[in-house]
């Protein structure tokens, strides 16, 4: 079972406290979103997680092996990880040897690069330079380069910043896609509004303290929800607002979803915490 | 050598905010380099057209100023502390240092970052060097200020006051916006300019320009997507009876959903 | 809100004067002068906060020309050998001239670092754009000492980005050697990228036309006061290097 668990974990950066008494356990197969202001530690998450930073105080496990005596290099075959900066990941001279890479130094089969390819339709660019390609290509290559491993784990810092609609749309087929091959994944991002729609639970950090770890559905229905996004610096996401002023039943965190449950839904009329909402915008 | 933009006319009006929307290699930041007439610095670049400025008062410099989709080369490292680095462009135009500091401290306000003005710009973060770019930029107070994509390395709490900031800024210069956030357009935008593959394929007021090739070129807001949704089975009318496709705005948006 | 005190600097002329004299004297003075000048800056070196640093650098750096020059001119000078090793031969007229030379080295390298350990590069190089230098030729110099901090970090998140790919860079040489290709190709992309963007930034903070790169249309901020005493001091301390090391050519 490759679960990741972190038990009471702090972290001093340069003697100034980056995480404080982190503990939450993120199941095998779900994808988590760490989510908080810049400066709140989310960052600093996912590098204890592959093991780029040791804990000051507290343990972090993977599949029940705590990651203290290990390398980054040799917890890559657990938990693979793409950074914000693809121009800091990329250096082969052809696409398709970048996506080699990865593979070849956790000796995994390479199997997933077609599938992968064919979905961020980087087909077409597989014998280019990266470096040819425009911004957002390259990031969907580094991200590429990472999920072609085939990892249990799979952890992106920033997935979609950069991207335009068109390559959002490839990347949510990706996550689609690990999210079946029931991959783990880790998510640092701050366009909750698009990613939401595939998390099941939610990781919330404010100056380096968890403001909320739990399930995605459960932090929507708590009365303090508004309060806990706005210590954390984050916008509160505009689907689950829309779903509360337009009084449906449960928050939707796609257009369609939305849409379905005003057709199937019985005319209410609007309740008082509703017109509060219309307020919001 | 590919083509990154053709037939561009594009006019910038006094005191204007234009949003370039667009995908990603559609000509934005090209559009941006050529707006603020940068393209020569490219040698293997072929370029053609001409940029006609009208300027009221010639002060020094060009009155255009930038920041850049790469703003992390626009930190010079030439000064030991953000304020100097703002200070920086000023003092190449030879303005009187009490005006460069007044500029400066200024800037430094509006963008709330007084915190980081006797920091060394090495010891910045992404973000904290975003903003000390902008400043820099409003520093010049140019007529025209160009950003290409300037919420790139920003968290939501930054990213809703720049656009406060915007807001307060286009009373005294005109702001072309490289950005696909489709509520800054909201907040700020008078004009959107949609570009896809190196043209323009809208000009104008959003509500005016969204049509069906449109849409699938640009972000728009969650509301409107769920109108858009609801559309497609037929379920939105105004009381004229006329299928709503667009609508922008969001309390109108939220009482029609109100009434399936 | 800042003022207009908060941005004037000293600088002390004594120490670039004392640095060139050093400088001068490890090329005209006496060995027996030269290395007197050298126990002295050693003293004080060994006094410095921060003397680990020194340390450091010199064995980093500095000693390893040394022993190459030790083995280069020892092995290579004809004359006689005073100093045999296995096989090599030591000529004692190429072990004196590495001598020499490593004491020159020392005095230049111990010199040079100690004034800019002392001075802030932002107070030199105003002051030598005050004094009409081409302020083109002081920013490539403040870059490329901000371009070794900045691709130190680069190069951290780049291998850090790497080893999260599985990059393992513990092995051996010749395993390490093979993966320098992953470590070095992203900088040098970054580092060439960098420089177009940096010319176009330059430009767009008004730094483009040739009257800014020289005082006249600048308005600094940094308004740089000099010490007229140690302007003295050390205009006299350098001719009368110049003094010394000339009295040989007559002796």
């Amino acid at each position: 079972m490759m679960d990741i668990e972190f038990s009471h974990v702090t972290f001093y950066y340069k003697s100034n406290l980056a995480l404080r008494d982190i503990t939450c356990e993120i199941a095998e197969g779900t994808t988590l979103l760490v989510a908080g202001h810049n400066g709140s530690g989310k960052s600093t998450f996912l590098k204890l997680m592959n093991g780029i930073l040791k804990p000051t105080e507290g343990e972090i496990t993977l599949g029940g092996e705590s990651n203290v005596n290990k390398r980054t290099s040799e917890l890559a075959a657990k938990c693979a990880l793409s950074f914000q900066n693809p121009d800091d990941q990329l250096f082969a001279p052809t696409v398709k040897k970048e996506l080699h890479f990865g593979i070849g130094n956790i000796h995994a089969d390479d199997s997933l690069i077609g599938p992968i390819a064919t979905l961020l339709k980087l087909g077409e660019v597989m014998e280019r330079n990266p470096y040819s390609l425009t911004y957002a290509q390259r990031r969907l290559v580094a991200i590429a380069s990472v999920a072609v491993m085939n990892t249990p784990i799979l952890a992106f810092d920033e997935p979609t910043a950069g991207l335009s609609i068109r390559e959002k749309a490839y990347l949510g087929d990706l996550i689609a896609l690990l999210r079946k091959m029931k991959k783990t994944l880790v998510v640092v991002t701050h366009d909750l509004n698009f990613l939401l729609q595939y998390a099941d639970s939610l990781l919330l950090l404010a100056h380096g303290k968890v403001e909320y770890f739990g399930g995605r559905d459960m932090f929507f229905d708590r009365k303090d929800s508004r309060q806990i996004l706005a210590r954390c610096g984050i916008t509160y996401p505009v689907y689950p607002r829309i779903s509360a002023a337009t009084n449906l039943k449960a928050h939707y965190f796609i257009a369609a979803d939305v849409a379905d449950s005003l057709k199937k839904r019985e005319p209410a009329p609007p309740s008082a915490q509703g017109q509060h909402q219309l307020e919001g915008a | 050598m590919p083509l990154a933009l053709s037939a561009i006319n594009l006019e910038v009006n006094e005191r204007e905010c234009i949003m370039l929307n667009g995908l990603s290699g559609s000509g934005k930041s090209t559009l941006c380099l050529a707006a603020a007439d940068f393209l020569k610095a490219f040698p293997a670049a072929v370029s053609s057209g001409k940029i006609i400025r009208h300027r009221t008062e010639q002060e020094g410099g060009t009155g255009i100023a930038m920041v850049m989709q790469n703003f992390y080369s626009q930190i010079t490292y030439l000064r030991p502390t953000v304020f100097e680095e703002i200070a920086f462009p000023c003092e190449n135009l030879g303005l009187p240092r009490d005006e460069i500091i007044e500029r400066t401290d200024d800037a430094i306000a509006r963008i709330r970052i007084g915190h980081l003005a006797g920091r060394n710009p090495l010891d910045l973060s992404g973000g904290e060097k975003q903003k000390v770019v902008l400043a820099t930029a409003i520093a010049m107070s140019p007529d025209l200020l160009i950003l290409d994509e300037p919420l790139s390395q920003l968290d939501p709490e930054s990213t809703s006051h720049l656009g406060e900031i915007l807001s307060g800024l286009k009373r005294s210069m005109s702001l072309i916006i490289a950005e696909n956030d489709p509520y800054l357009t909201l907040k700020v935008a008078d004009r959107v300019v949609v570009l896809s593959d190196g043209k323009i394929l809208a000009d104008g007021k959003l509500e005016n320009i969204l049509g069906p090739d449109v849409e699938c070129e640009i972000d728009l807001p969650a509301w409107t997507r769920c109108i858009m949704e609801l559309q497609n089975g037929d379920r939105t009318r105004d009381h004229a009876g006329t299928a709503i496709r667009y609508e922008l705005n969001y309390k109108r948006a939220i009482e029609t959903m109100r009434k399936i | 809100m800042a003022t207009s005190d908060a941005f004037i600097t000293k600088y002390n002329p004594l120490h670039h004067y004392v640095a060139l004299s050093i400088v001068f004297a490890a090329f005209a003075f006496k060995l027996e002068w030269q290395l007197a000048i050298l126990v002295i800056l050693l003293a004080a070196t060994v006094i410095s906060p921060r003397r680990k640093l020194i340390y450091r650098g010199f064995l980093k750096f500095v000693l390893p020309l040394i022993i190459i020059g030790f083995f280069i001119n020892g092995l290579f000078f004809a004359g006689n050998t005073v100093f045999t090793l296995g096989l090599l031969k030591f000529k004692g007229a190429g072990l004196l001239f590495a001598s020499r030379v490593a004491v020159r080295l020392v005095l230049i390298v111990i010199s040079i670092s100690d004034y800019f350990s002392k001075v802030k590069s932002e107070t030199v190089s105003e002051y030598l754009a005050a004094r009409g230098a081409d302020r083109r030729f002081i920013y490539i110099f403040l870059l490329s000492v901000a371009m070794v901090h900045l691709l130190r970090d680069k190069l951290q998140k780049i291998y850090v980005a790497q080893s999260a790919r599985g990059l393992d860079t513990t092995r051996n040489f010749v395993t390490r050697a093979r993966y320098l290709l992953p470590l070095l190709v992203p900088l040098s992309y970054s580092y060439i990228a960098e420089s177009l963007d940096r010319g176009i930034a330059l430009r767009a903070a008004n730094f483009a036309d040739k009257n800014s790169r020289r005082t006249k249309s600048v308005t600094p901020l940094l308004k740089v006061s000099i010490s007229k005493t140690g302007l003295i001091l050390g205009r006299t301390i350098l001719i009368a290097a110049i003094a010394i090391g000339a009295s040989r050519l007559f002796s």
